[in-house]
């Protein structure tokens, strides 16, 4: 597996600054870099391939709306274009779910599009503070969290799918979020390797 | 009201990064963080926190027709016109062609629309709606539209339609509420009905939307996906409400 060079995070929000002044060529840029590990993302929440690419198309063309909002990515560019693909993810799947519950598009997406996920660069690198971090939380803390994050679950599918209470599964949340706090520092920047 | 409280702030930011704030209190917050800039820092320094967690997510390259698909958009869809930050450069200001849209659309003749949500039986269609698109309050309907949520297909019949235009075709629009840019949901008929298969992104524009608007177009539909021609009418909408 070769991970080439990912762009460094001063260079994302260099791309950012001219997709401002209405430079398709850094979007194009930024697309390259990004749009591997957003629509991984996407994918993890939404299931579906042809959703989930639907998405990445909005992500974008907000990223490219939003650009001129300098003061909400500097230094963070990552952080704010993944958040972007998350909080559309989680609008879909609220609308989703507002829809009646289709037999077909359940089955459809049971294990759909693990096959079709294929290793692209890699661009962010594991994060050795998370990981401690993370290792400091409980198992129950840990796996809720991750679900919440990773696979855009309610308290309540979580509650369903780790079949413990409710009442469990907020309070798991609230404390591991706290220790995090604590803990995490900001989103890791891309490592080379 | 606790409001500015900030460990509230930060709980409820950090589970609205997460996602798990849900429904009406994410809605809400969201709001909030528009008005407050500290609930958006406390929501900045969460979105940070918890990025790292994507490093666990395996990248997928997207298909070829994704790229093309964001280029015909950001080409018609001008940069918006938010607040720049004093060290950001000035960014060249387009006119934003969907807010003309949605003026042009205030000020066109208000159409009546009647949004029917039809309980289904409950092991049958959940709900359909269907709207009734006219010129002007009083007139024959000129189209009416008809929603089915279970196969997911937008019918629309041509009953008493405005006259072709003369650049080629009448297209029919989702407007949502603020800055969101017009959906189209397809070219009407001149004549007789036609029925389409609606994407997710029609169905979640739909959803969303307030309004219906129908304006003039190429035949086939607008070339940038979005309005280009005059806005002919606009009908209000009823929230879409989901039977169950």
């Amino acid at each position: 597996m070769i991970n080439p060079v990912a762009p460094p995070p001063d260079e994302l929000a260099a791309l950012l600054g001219r997709c401002a002044r209405g430079d398709t060529e850094a979007l194009a840029a930024l697309y390259r870099a990004v749009s591997p590990l957003v629509l991984g993302s996407l994918l993890r929440i939404l299931r579906r391939r042809a959703l989930a690419e639907e998405a990445l198309q909005d992500v974008f063309v907000q990223v490219w709306q939003r650009a001129v909002q300098f003061d909400e990515y500097r230094g963070r560019a990552l952080a704010w274009i993944v958040s972007i693909a998350r909080y559309r993810a989680i609008d879909i799947l609220r609308r989703e779910r507002a829809e009646s519950v289709d037999p077909f598009v359940l089955a459809e997406s049971i294990g759909a599009d693990e096959s079709a996920a294929e290793e692209t660069p890699q661009l962010m690198g594991a994060d050795a503070s998370l990981e401690r971090c993370l290792a400091a939380l409980t198992d129950s803390q840990r796996e809720s969290i991750r679900l919440a994050y990773l696979a855009g679950k309610s308290h309540q599918e979580i509650a369903a799918t780790l079949d413990r209470p409710l009442g469990s599964v907020k309070s798991w949340i609230r404390r591991g979020l706290i220790s995090l706090r604590e803990c995490l520092e900001a989103c890791s920047t891309p490592t080379p390797s | 009201m606790q409001h500015t409280d900030p460990e509230l702030i930060d709980r409820l930011a950090s589970e609205y990064v997460l996602g798990t704030l849900r429904g009406a209190a994410r809605t809400r917050f969201s709001r909030w963080i528009a008005e407050d800039a500290a609930v958006a820092r406390a929501v900045r320094r969460w979105e940070d926190r918890l990025c790292s967690l994507s490093s666990e997510v395996a990248s997928v390259a997207p298909d070829e027709r994704v790229w093309r698909a964001i280029l015909a958009r950001t080409a018609a869809a001008p940069i918006a016109s938010a607040p720049i930050a004093a060290a950001a450069p000035p960014a060249p200001r387009r006119p934003r062609r969907w807010r003309a849209f949605a003026l042009a659309a205030s000020v066109a003749v208000l159409a009546v629309a009647g949004w029917l949500a039809i309980r289904g039986l409950p092991d049958t269609t959940p709900w359909q709606s269907a709207a009734e698109l006219r010129p002007e309050a009083g007139a024959p309907v000129a189209w009416r539209i008809e929603f089915d949520a279970a196969k997911r297909e937008l019918r629309s019949a041509a009953q008493h339609p405005l006259p072709t235009p003369a650049s080629g075709a009448h297209e029919l629009w989702a407007l949502r509420a603020g800055n969101a840019p017009p959906v189209s949901l397809g070219v009407l008929p001149a004549a007789g009905a036609r029925t389409e298969a609606l994407s997710p992104v029609q169905l979640a524009a739909l959803a969303a939307a307030t309004r219906l608007a129908v304006s003039e177009e190429p035949a086939g539909g607008s070339p940038t996906g979005l309005p280009t021609g005059r806005v002919v009418l606009v009908a209000p909408l009823a929230p879409l409400r989901f039977s169950s």
